[in-house]
């Protein structure tokens, strides 16, 4: 089987380290480390919703990225670029967590998910969508299932799962899902360059398996938080 | 997905959510818990659990030790304080839902009282500022969701109403019937609605209730502010609002 630089197989993703409780004052945190990308992520809430009376709950997405997050940091011209991004980034975060999160248990409230990247790297925004979903469970949210996500690219023809910096320059075609394990849904999709259809299915079922296997990881730290509340 | 049970006994199944507990047939969704497509699913982290159903199925809920998002329902007993009052409402922010206080100022759901709604009989008759005043702390049951702006509460039972309301002078009073209220150091009697409470039969234990003390400090602040507004000292309002928790 064919390596690639650090040594991991084609389809062998990186196992994210998460922690939970790691914002002492807000509702439900998480903390997630995926190679050098760094996310907290914070849940704040249930705040009355005055605005209209609704049946379901408001769920409002803060998506930034800390001043030293970025490798070249500073660059007053981008101001634009970044802010766009992290809209950009807020709205897929509520695309795909909104199918998670039990919103009808909460009537006229809002949650406030604040998610902070303390250092941005490649697989940036799958990760901030586990920490996400990490927070919510970990705040008492109810939700209908725990999100992972993951990115696939394909580099010179062959599919890889959870792409490096470099080999994500080098890709033609990069997916990014996020997937709600034990419902088997596809929540987000997104995906950039050229594809052929064989090619797009192959990369999302690479996905959801990778996906499977942060779940793991996602339930290991969540039997952790459980026992350490004992 | 892995159940990760950390003993042999059913009872203390740890679930996270997602996981699935049973099918329909045998199972009704309760607290932390969903239906989907003939099973039930857990919707939260926490221990299982089972009670008997009516018809013959378990329903199966999923507890947390920690604090819940509390929402108030219809039904819920909530302790509340009166921001202000009109000739028909009195306007409250609910301030702990079925003895569960709910954290900071921005948390605090807006209520309100309607006057037919503050007690039982003569409902035509009821002068708001005869039950109510802005500061007092009320006892109330959400009997509806309300509109955008307010929670629908009523205070319409005996052991709903005024716990804790203080004088002009500024005095915390004492009550001296369902409808009258007396200052202690001026014995100056006003009207409120008075709930009934049997005092006595607080359950918590000791340490729970220094856990409390420290609680209410933080979560009633404007009820302070106004409190040393009124008057200069609030030692005795904190002894009363545990006592009444």
């Amino acid at each position: 089987m064919r390596r690639r630089e650090d040594g991991r197989g084609l389809e062998e993703c990186r196992k994210p380290l998460i922690c939970t409780k790691v914002v002492a004052q807000a509702l439900g945190s998480s903390y997630v480390e995926l190679g050098t990308t760094k996310i907290v992520c914070s849940v704040y809430g249930p705040k009355p919703n005055l605005d209209e009376f609704k049946q379901e709950g408001e769920i409002v997405y803060n998506y930034r990225r800390a001043p030293f997050a970025l490798a070249n940091r500073g660059k007053t011209g981008d101001q634009d670029n970044t802010v766009l991004d992290e809209k950009l980034a807020a709205e897929a975060l509520d695309q795909a967590l909104s199918l998670s999160v039990a919103i009808g248990k909460f009537p006229k409230s809002s949650f406030t998910v604040n998610v902070l990247v303390l250092e941005s790297g490649p697989g940036e925004l799958p990760l901030a969508i586990m920490a996400a979903s990490v927070a919510c469970c970990d705040g008492g949210i109810e939700l209908y299932d725990m999100m992972s996500a993951c990115t696939v690219c394909s580099v010179l023809g062959e599919l890889i799962v959870d792409p490096t910096a470099e080999e994500l320059q080098l890709s033609t075609f990069q997916l990014m899902l996020a997937y709600m394990t034990n419902r088997k849904e596809v929540a987000y999709l997104q995906s950039t360059g050229e594809s052929t259809t064989t090619e797009l299915k192959q990369a999302i079922q690479l996905g959801t398996h990778a996906c499977g296997k942060c779940t793991e990881v996602i339930e290991e730290c969540l039997t952790k938080s459980w026992q350490a509340e004992q | 997905s892995s159940s990760a049970s950390s003993s042999s006994s059913a009872e203390r199944q740890v679930v996270a959510p997602g996981d699935r507990l049973g099918a329909t047939t045998a199972l009704v969704a309760g607290i932390g818990a969903y239906e989907l497509e003939g099973g039930v699913y857990a919707a939260l982290l926490g221990v299982r659990e089972e009670v008997d159903g009516d018809d013959g199925r378990k329903i199966v809920s999923v507890r947390r030790k920690q604090k819940v998002v509390v929402l108030p329902k219809i039904g819920d007993q909530v302790m509340c304080q009166v921001t202000r009052i009109n000739s028909r409402m009195a306007h409250v922010a609910i301030i702990s839902v079925q003895g569960q206080l709910l954290g900071r100022e921005e948390e605090h759901f807006p209520g309100l009282i309607r006057a037919r709604d503050v007690r039982a009989f003569d409902i035509d008759d009821v002068k708001v500022q005869h039950a109510f005043r802005p500061g007092d702390i009320v006892m109330a049951e959400v009997i509806s969701l309300g509109d955008a702006r307010s929670y629908y509460l009523s205070t319409a039972k005996n052991e709903l109403g005024v716990i804790l309301a203080r004088s002009a002078a500024g005095h915390t009073m004492v009550p001296i019937s369902w409808q009258q209220m007396q200052c202690p150091v001026t014995k100056v009697k006003e009207l409120r609605k008075v709930a009934k409470i049997d005092v006595k039969s607080s359950s918590s234990s000791s340490s729970k209730k220094k856990k409390k003390k420290r609680r209410k400090m933080r979560v009633l602040p404007s009820s302070m502010i106004m409190m040393t507004r009124m008057c200069s000292h609030c030692s005795k309002y904190r002894w009363l609002v545990e006592v009444f928790q």
